[in-house]
Parts: C-alpha cells; structure tokens; sequence
C-alpha cells in the first residue's frame, strides 16, 4: 500500500518536472499572418520614463479606451537606460510590444534591422498632413517612415537669474551673448558668491552641447551619409572653451560637484549649486519647480553671431510600431490619438515637448502652466530663426555620446589637453559612426 | 582539527560512510526510481547546459538581438584582441582583484585574531563586523559610499580639514577605483567568521608547548596558527578571487552603468553587459563571457598549483 502510494507520488512529481521543463522552452510566437482586425484587439504600449509621464499617458490613454471598448490597452514603462535594455530582450525573444518609444539614437538600430513597420503602409489611420514635413522627416530612414514624431524640443541653457540677483551680478542679455559673455558673466558669478556657487557648468562631454557649437562654426557631428562633419581644429577649440571657462573660474573642475542624477532635482542646476547650464526645454518646468521660480530659458552662447544658428528643434521622441504587431491598424489608430488629437494632448501636457502638430499644440497651449507656455513660447521663438534641419541620428550615435562622456571627464581631470581630446573624439567618430 | 577541507575526510570509500553495512545487490526496481529522483537534477541541468551551449555559440557570432545570429568565425576574438576598451576594463578588473582580495583577508584575518582573543560579547562584535558583507554590493550601501566620497562627502571634508583639497574621489577617475577597494575592503566579514571558526578548532596545547620553548606571540601565529589555518586562507582566497573578478554592482551603481569617470570602473562583467545589453551586441558579450570563464579557471587552477607550496594539510 505505502509502496504504491510512494510510486504514485514519484510518478506525480516526474510530470509535474516536465510540465514545468516544458512550459519553459514554450511562448515564443513569431509573427502571425495579418489578421482583419475585426472583434476585440489587445495592444501593448511601453514608454520611458518617470511616474508622472505614466499618469498623463495613462489618462490619454482611458480617453482612447472610452471611446473604443473593443480595444484592450496594455501599457508597461521604465526610467533611464533600463528600458532600451528591456525593450531589446523583448524583441530577442519574439515578444516586441505593439507601439513603442524609440529614442533619436535608437531608432535606426531597430529599424535598419527591419523590426519597425513602415508607418506608410498604416497611413490611413494616421493623419500626417497635419505635422509639418521638417518634423516628420526626422523619423525617415530610406524613404520609409519608421518613426512619428511624439514632440518637439530643443537644447537651450537654463539660466537661473535668482542667483545673479542674489549676489548682484548683472545677467547678460540672454539671446545676444556670446561665448565670452557667457564666461564672463559665469566667472563673476563664482567670485561674487565667495565660491559658494559656481556661474555655470559647462558642459564639455555632452554631446548635443558640442553638437550646438559645432554647428555655430558652420559644421555638425556627422552628415547625411552618417561621417563626421567636424573638423579636428574646431572639436579642439571647444574642449579648449571649457578650458577658458575653467581657469576663469566660471565652472568648476572636475570632481568639484556632485552629479547626484539625471533628474531635475538631483542635478546640479536644480539644487542651485549651478546657475546655468544646457536643458532640454520640455523639461524647463520641472527644473523651475524644483528651484521655486527664477529660472530662464536662454540661447545657447554665441548664437546671434554664428555664422549659422547651432540650436535647432528636434524631436523629443518617435512613436514607432513594431513589425510583427498583430494589430497593426489598431496600433496606428492609438498613435494618430496620441499625436493629433487635442482632448488626450491636453491631458498628456508638455511630457514629451510640444506637440508635433501646431494646430495641437496652439490648442493645447492655453491650458498649459505657465512654465510650459513659457518653453513653448521659447521653442515657437526658437523656430521662427533661422535654423538648420536635424540629420537623423545615425547607427553609432549612442555609442559616440558615450565616447565623448569619457573624453569629457579625462579633459576636466586634466589627464588629456584640448588637442589631445579632439583628436581622441575624431577618431571615436570615425569608428563609432556609421557601424 | 576538521575545519580543514581535506578532501579525504569526505570522500572516504563508500562502505565507512555507510558504517560497514555488507553490499545489497540493487535490484532493477531501485535503479529505477534513482533515476526518476534524479530527473529534477536532469531537467535543471539542462536549464544550465542548454544555454551554457548557445552562448559558445554565439560567440562566433554577430548577433543584435533583433535579428537571427550570423556565424562570423574568429571575428570576435580578433575584436577582443584590439579593442583598448577591454584592455582597460581587464586592467581595471585586474587591479581590483589583486589590491582588494589580499587586503580584505589581511583585514579579515586580522579581525578573527583579535575576536578570537575570547572577548565579552563576542557575538555581538561578531555581528556587527559581518553586518557590511551582508550589504557590500547591495545598491543602497554603494550610494552610501558615492555620498561619503563626494564632492560634499565626510572623507572629501576631513581630507580638506588638512588643507587637502581633493573634490569628489568617485568623479576623479584617479580615485574612483580605490573608493570601490576600500568599500571591498570594509565588507570582510564572510571570510572573517571562516577564519574566526578555522582559529578556533587550532588546539591551545600548541601554543602552550610553544609557550613553554619561549615562542613569542608572533612567532606563534606565524608557526603554529597560519600553517594549521593555511587550508581555510586558501579556501577564501579562491572564492575571493572568483568573486572579485565577477565585480559588477559596485561599478554599474556608482557610475550609473556608463563605467565612468574615463573608463576607471569600467569592470570586465560592466563592460560586458554594456556590450550585450546597451549596444546590442550579444555575440561580442557572450565572447567575452567565455574569456572571463577562461580566466577566472586559469587563475583557480594557478592557486589549486600554488597551494601545494604552502597550504599545509593535516592527515
């Protein structure tokens, strides 16, 4: 009896190690054939970002939800650099969610691969005659739109004024200054505050900073074909810019403040430890929230006597939709909602910048804050320069960001010279791009 | 006298550990359900093996995640063998390993001495030096650190107290891999508590014969104490050593994943997982993997080598 009852149990607990091995290797799909999409649809939808994000899209999204029953949304989202990883393994394992937030320089990795659904073959569901073909091209690669653009933003410097105030220093003019004035003003600043504050953090290893100033010297980071389009001269001047700023006493070296995060309140800027530095203009508000008022948003140094504007309006973020969603129509309904309609723009706010359709954004903008009117009014006035295009981001581009990171921090250490990390990040360019 | 890991101990012949029961024929039906109990152990190793198997694979691949891995051949090792950014992140593993491991068993060691010394509240003191190693890579503890080492950080201000003006030891990439040191150095506990154990099973009646020759205290720990407890410094010094050469969480949290400040945290596992993970390049990574199983298995079985020179076993 005991015996059979043991065999039992033995038998019992084989299966169930089998059903679990078994279960294990299962779920990996692959892509189903087009269906019609009629009857209920399941979508999933992920984004990076931070809680508040989540709220607004969330309540975008119930709108959507109301007005169509049928349609069951699933959303997921990350912080920082853990959600291009997640994304990633998703798609390695047969389980890339329906719509998605790609980055400017994440974009050509997964379409090049073939992982993104041209947006041209959705167009019906989508209206985009109402985004201006400038913005709508950022998303473009070979002709197939692989990206829509979520909203537009630009890099400008937050200057907070209170702090000039403060210690008594005139604040430059805002739109005229050049990279002197800039240096200048910052390095007062210091000095008046006896050290407690630094004028500005000069932003050496930040890509899109250099990217500005290139660009103000008639150059850029890379061209159409994906090279570099700087020149060794000029990437040398602006390490030796921050060298100027250095020993003025403008910004600090390199150690001499802590770099607690990326978030407004963790930043340097944001506890007031700075008073200037490059922002990205959505996030204009928080940054003004977390100081208690007193910043502005201000032209980059040097760009009323550039020979060309360096700044330029580009796009926060794309929307893009995978290749093996299994309601592709559906998908497309969503991101059409998300981009062109005014009620779930109203409720998703500046999060991603201003949105990419003007009639949107002029509709939306009364019921902003008044810190988001105010970077919106910054962009709207930023647009109506002169501006060059952005070139879309080309493979290797989050690569070279990371590159200059390194060559920033070794020439704030002063373990390399100006000339040295110029011809370091040439070098990191040419391996680095295109690949 | 058995905190040794003298193999033989273990693995003497089946009938003594079995207390001299005569030998049962096993008949078919036991064989049977051996194999069925062990079925658990086939299925999980399988979980191990299969992917184990993969990964040897893709590292004669290209492979981005996205798209079907293609055979490349010896692409990547040719890659490894030029590319500066895994020659710094060996170079920077390597100097971790090879300051932090012998400091923290020095320290270890040291502390098991004085704890051995038959204190009131031992237990306590026990705890209380065990306390970091049960925190040392967790994220919480690494921010702790970045905090003290900051620009603003009680180190950086004591520094300045003596006119030394350093600024943030973790943003300077001179100093930032000796933050993460000193944090591997303070978290001795594990070997601590082997060694405090090992210490405790040396029999007093050597040192008492030693005492009465007119050794002295060092000359005792040197004599008698380190050769009896050579088996436990070299069972700790493996495990050290693997562990310090799979460092990742100190690295990843203190530098936010980049490996910064200019590469100076850049572990080998760091550096690996940005490479699979961050640039989608999952048959560079896993050729990497199989270089750190290499390594990690060249530098096991030089000290499984070493050892016969001075780990002295009792039998």
């Amino acid at each position: 009896m005991t015996s059979r009852l043991r065999r039992r149990l033995t038998v019992a607990a084989t299966l169930t190690t089998a059903a679990l091995a078994l279960s294990a290797c299962g779920s990996a799909a692959g892509g189903a054939p087009e269906a019609d999409e009629t009857g209920p649809q399941t979508v999933e939808i992920v984004w990076k970002g931070d809680a508040t994000r989540a709220a607004a899209i969330e309540a975008a999204l119930d709108l959507y939800r109301e007005k169509n029953p049928d349609v069951t949304i699933k959303t997921d989202f990350q912080s920082g650099d853990e959600y291009l990883q997640k994304l990633a393994i998703r798609f390695a394992s047969n389980d890339a969610p329906d719509l998605m937030r790609q980055e400017r320089d994440s974009l050509r990795d997964y379409s090049d691969r073939g992982t993104l659904l041209d947006l041209h073959t959705v167009e019906d569901e989508i209206d985009f005659d109402s985004i201006p073909d400038t913005i709508l091209g950022a998303g473009e690669v070979g002709g197939k739109l692989y990206g829509l653009v979520g909203g537009i933003t630009s890099w400008s410097m937050g200057v907070n004024t209170a702090l000039f105030e403060e210690y008594g220093v005139e604040v430059p003019d805002l739109e005229e200054w050049s990279w002197d004035d800039y240096i200048d003003s910052a390095a007062e600043l210091t000095k008046a505050s006896g050290g407690a504050v630094w004028g500005t953090d000069f932003p050496v290893g930040d890509i899109s900073s250099m990217g500005i100033f290139l660009r103000q010297q008639g150059e850029d980071l890379w061209d159409e074909d994906g090279e570099p389009a700087f020149t060794e001269a000029t990437a040398t001047e602006w390490f030796e810019l921050w060298q100027e700023a250095k020993d003025a006493g403008a910004t600090p070296p390199g150690g001499a403040i802590d770099v607690l995060g990326a978030a407004a309140d963790q930043s340097a800027l944001g506890r007031g430890v700075v008073a200037s530095t490059i922002i990205p203009t959505n996030a204009y508000a928080s940054y003004d929230a977390t100081l208690g008022g007193g910043l502005e948003i201000a032209y980059f140094p040097g760009e009323a006597t550039a020979k060309q504007r360096g700044q330029q309006i580009i796009p926060s973020m794309f929307w893009s939709i995978s290749a093996s969603s299994k309601s592709p129509k559906t998908t497309a309904s969503i991101l059409d909602f998300l981009v062109n309609d005014v009620e779930a723009n109203k409720l998703l706010g500046g999060t991603h910048g201003q949105p990419a359709n003007p009639k949107v954004a002029e509709a939306v903008a009364e019921d902003l804050s008044a810190d988001d009117q105010a970077s919106f009014a910054h962009l709207i006035q930023l647009s109506e320069e002169d501006l060059t295009a952005p070139i879309p981001d080309p493979a290797g581009a989050a690569e070279l960001r990371s590159e200059l990171t390194t060559i920033g921090d070794q020439v704030t250490f002063g373990q390399i010279t100006p000339a040295e990390a110029a011809k370091q990040f040439l070098a990191a360019a040419e391996s680095t791009l295109g690949s | 006298m058995v905190v040794t890991l003298d193999t033989t101990t273990l693995s003497g012949s089946p009938r003594a550990i079995a207390g001299g029961e005569p030998p049962r024929r096993r008949s078919r039906r036991n064989d049977r359900s051996a194999y069925i109990f062990l079925l658990p152990w086939f299925g999980g190793m399988l979980l191990t093996v299969v992917p184990f198997g993969i990964s040897l694979y893709l590292a004669f691949t290209d492979y981005n995640l996205l798209t079907p891995p293609t055979f490349t051949g010896f692409e990547n090792i040719e890659r490894m063998i030029s590319d500066p950014k895994l020659h710094q992140s060996l170079a920077v593993t390597f100097t971790y390993t090879f300051i932090s491991v012998p400091l923290s068993l020095a320290a270890a060691l040291a502390v098991a001495v004085l704890l051995n010394k038959g204190i009131r509240g031992l237990s306590i003191y026990r705890s209380v030096f065990y306390l970091p190693s049960l925190l040392g890579s967790s994220v919480a503890v690494v921010m702790l650190w970045s905090a003290i080492f900051g620009a603003d950080g009680i180190i950086t201000r004591f520094l300045a107290f003596f006119g030394v003006q350093a600024g943030s030891l973790i943003q300077n990439p001179d100093t930032a891999l000796g933050v993460l040191i000193s944090l591997q150095v303070w978290t001795f506990g594990a070997p601590m508590v082997i060694f405090l154990a090992a210490l405790r099973q040396v029999p007093t009646m050597y040192y008492e014969a030693a005492s009465v020759d007119g050794a002295g205290r060092w000359r005792q720990f040197r004599s008698i104490t380190l050769p009896l407890i050579s088996p436990v410094i070299f069972f700790n010094l493996v495990l050290a050593m693997i562990g310090a050469l799979q460092t990742f969480t100190q690295g990843y949290v203190m530098s936010n994943g980049s490996g910064g400040p200019a590469n100076s945290t850049l572990f080998y596992n760091l550096y690996l997982y940005q490479q699979g993970f961050t640039g989608f390049d999952m048959g560079y990574a896993s050729a990497m993997a199989w270089l750190l199983l290499i390594i990690i298995a060249a530098f096991t079985g030089i000290n499984f080598f070493a050892q016969r020179y001075w780990v002295h076993y009792e039998s």
